[in-house]
């Protein structure tokens, strides 16, 4: 639709500065990890995660003109990154059905009790239960360490709900494996979803 | 006189905190002293370090490096989202009005030209349309140079990523009817129909491009719970929509007087286009 009076947006375009392909080059770099947890939240699997970064670096050289270096660069990559793993998320849900397979069926499910697994196995199902921006939150707070400034900036939500995201996701991964130390576990589904 | 104790804060939220490193002075004195005299807490605070540590070893990652970029990397007509690349040197069919031309010829079908006339007039025509065709195109070029081709389905997932959420919201049947006629000069209105929710509309610019023109209207609608995309513009720009291929998504086409309307569902009919007139 084409922008009214009351719709109108800045163009941001217009007098943006550029990034070059070697400045380009280093920002990524430098955000790699954090994009990788965007993709790995989405995603779940490490190596998929790793190659839909790249992927999206891909993506982003191509639309290189139309990014302000004024802008975050981590908003904007974390952003592309986000529709990239979406689009293999589709891709590969498209190919199950295909195959005949029902989600379900996928290993590592997230529903159910998962009486004698280790723990790094629980954990991996009680991450699924979280949504993915929590889940991308709480990566970046605690494997990445970052300022929550920082999570809000990449995420592109405001510092308050990245630390609401942290807060509840680290309290519903609590709750899920509190029975590894005697604690009262919550129910399996999903009833304490942030 | 004896210090105002403390309010007991929330459980998980002085945890959290402790875990932060935000507690200090009196508070994580206090916190320590609960540590040493609550064993549940002294469990939470283990358990929420075990997490942290599976997690930062499960998750481990090295700096990804760049990858490799070729040439052809970077002039891909269409990416994964569909979308037309807006400099490609090869862009995406213009909408020519081929419905017009496809008109005219048939009003003079009666009239034949002599042989020996036909290769001239057909030379006369073609450079004509050559020349149409380059104006026409240098004027669209220069008139949308950030106009980028989206795909429907791809249009519709971002929208629904997005949260199908609209950015222009018609209250009543005249201001919508205004909004339409104001920018694909025909008015057009929406039946009331129960099932049918008519949120509002999709602002192109939020989404980086559109399924047929820069002027393309977008419709996010509701059919009993279900997320519709009706496409609306003039025919003359109409870029007649295929079928999707690869997805479950289908696209229903409709044309009411001098505009274009598209369904893009999940459903098996089209819903929203049987309920679209123009208001009398």
């Amino acid at each position: 639709m084409a922008p009214s009076a009351e719709t109108a947006r800045p163009h941001v375009h217009a007098h943006a500065s550029r990034l070059s392909d070697q400045e380009f080059a280093v920002h990524f770099e430098r955000a790699s990890r954090t994009l990788w947890c965007v993709a790995f939240a989405i995603l779940r699997d490490r190596e998929l995660s790793r190659d839909v970064v790249q992927e999206s670096a891909i993506v982003a050289m191509r639309k290189l003109g139309e990014f302000d270096a004024s802008t975050s660069f981590n908003a904007w990559m974390s952003q592309i990154v986000r529709y990239t793993a979406m689009n293999e998320v589709r891709r590969r849900s498209r190919r199950r059905e295909n195959a005949g397979l029902d989600a379900a069926e996928r290993p590592g499910s997230a529903h159910g009790h998962h009486v004698g697994l280790g723990f790094d196995q629980k954990l991996t199902a009680a991450l699924e239960t979280l949504d993915e921006t929590a889940r991308a939150c709480l990566l970046m707070k605690i494997v990445m360490g970052l300022e929550y400034r920082d999570i809000s900036d990449a995420m592109g939500i405001p510092e308050g709900t990245a630390m609401s995201h942290v807060f509840r996701a680290r309290k519903a991964l609590r709750e899920r494996l509190g029975d590894s130390f005697g604690l009262p576990v919550a129910p399996p589904a999903g009833g304490t979803r942030p | 006189m004896s210090p105002i104790p403390h309010e007991p804060q929330p459980f998980d939220e002085i945890l959290e905190r402790f875990i932060d490193g935000t507690l200090a002075g009196d508070e994580l004195a206090s916190f320590e002293r609960r540590l040493e005299n609550e064993p549940e807490l002294r469990a939470q605070l283990e358990l929420q370090s075990r997490i942290d540590e599976s997690l930062r070893r499960m998750c481990s990652i090295e700096p990804i490096p760049m990858p490799i970029i070729t040439p052809a990397d970077l002039v891909q007509p269409l990416d994964e989202d569909g979308l037309a690349e807006p400099n490609n040197p090869s862009p995406a069919p213009i909408p020519f009005p081929l419905s017009a031309m496809q008109d005219a010829g048939d009003q003079h079908q009666t009239r034949q030209p002599a042989p020996w006339r036909r290769w001239g007039i057909l030379a006369a025509a073609a450079a004509l349309l050559l020349t149409f065709a380059g104006l026409y195109r240098g004027y669209w070029d220069a008139r949308v140079p950030d106009f980028r081709l989206m795909e429907p389905v791809a249009m519709y997932d971002r929208l629904v990523r997005t949260g199908w959420v609209p950015a222009v919201v018609c209250r009543t049947e005249p201001e919508f009817a205004a909004l339409v006629k104001e920018k694909l000069g025909t008015a057009l209105v929406a039946t009331a129909t129960p099932g049918i929710e008519v949120l509002g509309w999709g602002y192109q610019d939020d989404y980086d491009g559109s399924p047929i023109s820069p002027g393309t209207m977008m419709l996010l609608t509701r059919v009993e719970g279900v997320d519709v995309l009706v496409l609306m513009d003039k025919t003359s720009r109409d870029r007649r929509l295929k079928p999707p291929t690869g997805s479950s998504l289908k696209i229903f086409r409709r044309e009411i007087g001098p505009l274009v309307t598209y369904e893009v569902t999940p459903l098996d009919q089209p819903k929203v286009l049987p309920t679209l007139r123009q208001p009398e």
